[in-house]
């Protein structure tokens, strides 16, 4: 299959795996595919020749992944930022965009046989159309897959990312599926792009550089990061390897730090529900005192429309993003015929 | 097998602990062998005559001028420099230390940070110690170096640019996520009172709100201390293109950031960074020439 390497791992790779895995492994990582241009430049090819290296090294990394027993990978394939490069190298990425989706949607049988499901995370319009529809056709034919996920941030970037997110509760708002009150940090994660996978527990960047460069700044708040100086089309088993045991090194301190964090959220959300719910009795009382136990059963009361409110917000969201996704497919399916 | 493996997990684990140990033991000492050449050879390349009592020199005065030096020395500073704290015991004199330091090499916007919100409730335990370690450090000088410390929300930047030299914020999780969200929500709401549509609400229009409520510049490099590989929650948003020191060293003790400021400075990663952060960087902090 073009996009998962179909090689095995040898004997003492296969051996360093099953060490590694005797300790805490991440279920989830995310990839900055940094230094294709530099390899280029290092290996005396052209640009373009660079980049089509870097998929092949996805490729080769998504089999390490599944080898060590990682079911979800996220990598920055595009930024927003990259439309700012020559028009030339736009060009080139798009068209190798175009290769690889056409290439995948010939995949299906394999596809199906790992239970492979693609999803691209990004502003899709600010793609050509027939990329448009060409991503839309991988991503509803790997829809129902579920034995790994691969998550490409294609025409991606944080900021907007977490700014859509928000224009999706102002929507719910608007629409009148949910109160701005209801808006809390739990709501905005299941607003964003990659609502749909757990945040990543490992962030790893090569090519030297130790920026997040607008990717994943929400949902890595809590990910172990390492920065590796090999360029990507490099990149060795033994580089994820060491990648994976950083992230065992730090995984009893994140882990801490996660469930701190937890705790704040949910006593952020239960004084936010206490004073949503003492300004409904203000309102409702005139001036009458309420006993505790009244005050206790419209709290719970409140709590339990408020998590439906948002449980019909967030299937009429998904529903958009669905219908998105299939109408943009079938339009290509029309187009074919 | 299964026994085998753990075992020899156990055995990789302890193996890349030493190593980490011993990494952080040589950085050091190379560092100070290094430093204490410099400091001989330094003033003999430049060929000074004078006699120098150095018997005579105090301590803080000899420490003044190493600050001052460390300052030449960082052609490049960044315009804010974050620091955070993911070790499990803090120490406020170490961290006070270090923020004067960032003071008087030139930085104008310091930041303290640290997820359980320990520098946030001890806000003013921290404020004594940096105005200690000033005095002790600065001495005289100390004068020249006013500090403005902001805790939350109600900053102005008037006030900062004005009067101050140097700012040194006390950041927790509160400014990350949850500043974020408190903008979310304000935008919901003039959307349910008809004062705002799905259109009005972008990148730009965040941001902006972001900087209405919490005047914080990005930061252009994030030092970390602690075993910690992670921001755990430092500003989500306001760290886009921030420079992460990944952790140099096994860094026990606090004090030794100035190795990694040094080496930071002097790399090529501090160059690409500073130079792109001046140019999209649009805050200006003023400092009178000392």
């Amino acid at each position: 299959m073009s996009w998962i390497r179909e090689r095995e791992l040898s004997f003492l790779e296969r051996l360093t795996a099953n060490i590694l895995k005797a300790g805490p492994m991440p279920k989830h990582v995310a990839f900055i595919m940094d230094g294709n241009r530099r390899f280029a430049q290092k290996a005396h090819v052209q640009r373009q020749e660079g980049h089509s290296q870097g998929f092949e090294k996805l490729a080769e990394t998504l089999r390490w992944c599944l080898n060590l027993g990682i079911h979800e990978v996220t990598v920055y394939a595009f930024s927003i930022e990259n439309f700012k490069r020559s028009k030339e190298e736009v060009d080139g990425l798009m068209e190798l965009a175009r290769q690889k989706f056409s290439r995948l949607l010939t995949e299906q049988e394999n596809l199906e046989k790992h239970g492979v499901c693609i999803r691209v995370l990004g502003d899709l319009t600010l793609l050509p159309a027939d990329l448009q529809q060409l991503i839309a056709k991988s991503v509803v034919a790997t829809k129902a897959h579920n034995k790994c996920f691969l998550n490409v941030c294609f025409a991606y970037t944080s900021r907007y990312e977490i700014a859509s997110a928000v224009k999706e509760m102002a929507w719910g708002v608007e629409q009148g599926l949910i109160k701005s009150s209801d808006v809390s940090e739990v709501l905005l994660s299941e607003c964003l792009y990659s609502s749909n996978s757990p945040n990543p527990d490992l962030l790893i960047r090569t090519s030297g550089e130790v920026r997040l460069s607008d990717f994943l700044l929400w949902q890595t708040s809590y990910s172990c990061l390492v920065f590796q100086s090999v360029l990507w089309p490099e990149y060795s088993f033994w580089n994820l390897c060491e990648a994976v045991l950083q992230y065992q090194l730090s995984y009893q301190s994140l882990q801490k730090a996660r469930d701190l964090h937890r705790e704040g959220q949910a006593l952020q959300q239960m004084e936010e529900d206490r004073s949503c719910v003492a300004e409904l009795l203000q309102h409702r009382g005139n001036g009458k005192l309420v006993d505790s136990q009244s005050r206790q059963k419209e709290l719970l009361n409140y709590i339990a429309s408020r998590e439906e409110r948002v449980r019909c917000f967030l299937n009429a969201l998904q529903h958009k993003r669905d219908t998105f996704f299939s109408d943009l497919s079938s339009q290509a399916f029309i187009c074919y015929l | 097998m299964t026994i085998l493996y753990e075992m020899a997990w156990r055995f990789l684990h302890a193996l890349f602990y030493v190593q980490r140990a011993l990494v952080a033991w040589f950085r050091v000492h190379i560092w100070r062998w290094k430093r204490a050449v410099v400091g001989l050879l330094l003033p003999l390349a430049l060929g000074l005559h004078k006699p120098k009592k150095t018997g005579t020199i105090s301590k803080r005065t000899s420490r003044r001028v190493r600050c001052g030096a460390d300052g030449r020395t960082l052609e490049k500073l960044p315009l804010h420099l974050g620091l955070l704290i993911t070790e499990e015991e803090i120490h406020f004199t170490d961290v006070a230390n270090l923020v004067v330091w960032c003071m008087a090499v030139g930085i104008s916007y310091v930041s303290v940070y640290d997820n359980q919100g320990v520098f946030r409730r001890n806000n003013s335990r921290l404020m004594e110690e940096i105005l200690k370690q000033q005095q002790e450090l600065l001495g005289m000088d100390s004068s020249k170096y006013s500090v403005e410390f902001m805790k939350n929300g109600t900053d102005k930047q008037e006030h900062q640019v004005l009067s101050c030299q140097s700012v040194v914020k006390v950041l927790s999780p509160d400014d990350g996520r949850l500043s974020i969200v408190q903008a979310a929500q304000q935008l919901c709401r003039d959307v349910e009172q008809k004062e705002k549509t799905l259109k009005d609400i972008n990148v730009t229009v965040l941001d902006s709100l972001l900087r209405e409520s919490k005047n914080i510049p990005d930061p252009d490099l994030v030092l970390k201390f602690g075993p910690v590989e992670s921001t755990l929650g430092f500003l989500p948003w306001h760290i886009r293109l921030t420079e992460i020191m990944p952790r140099l060293q096994r860094s026990v003790q606090i004090k030794h950031a100035r190795i990694c400021l040094v080496s930071v400075s002097a790399s090529k990663q501090a160059d690409r960074c500073l130079i792109k952060a001046r140019r999209t960087c649009g805050i200006k902090h003023h400092l009178s020439s000392s």
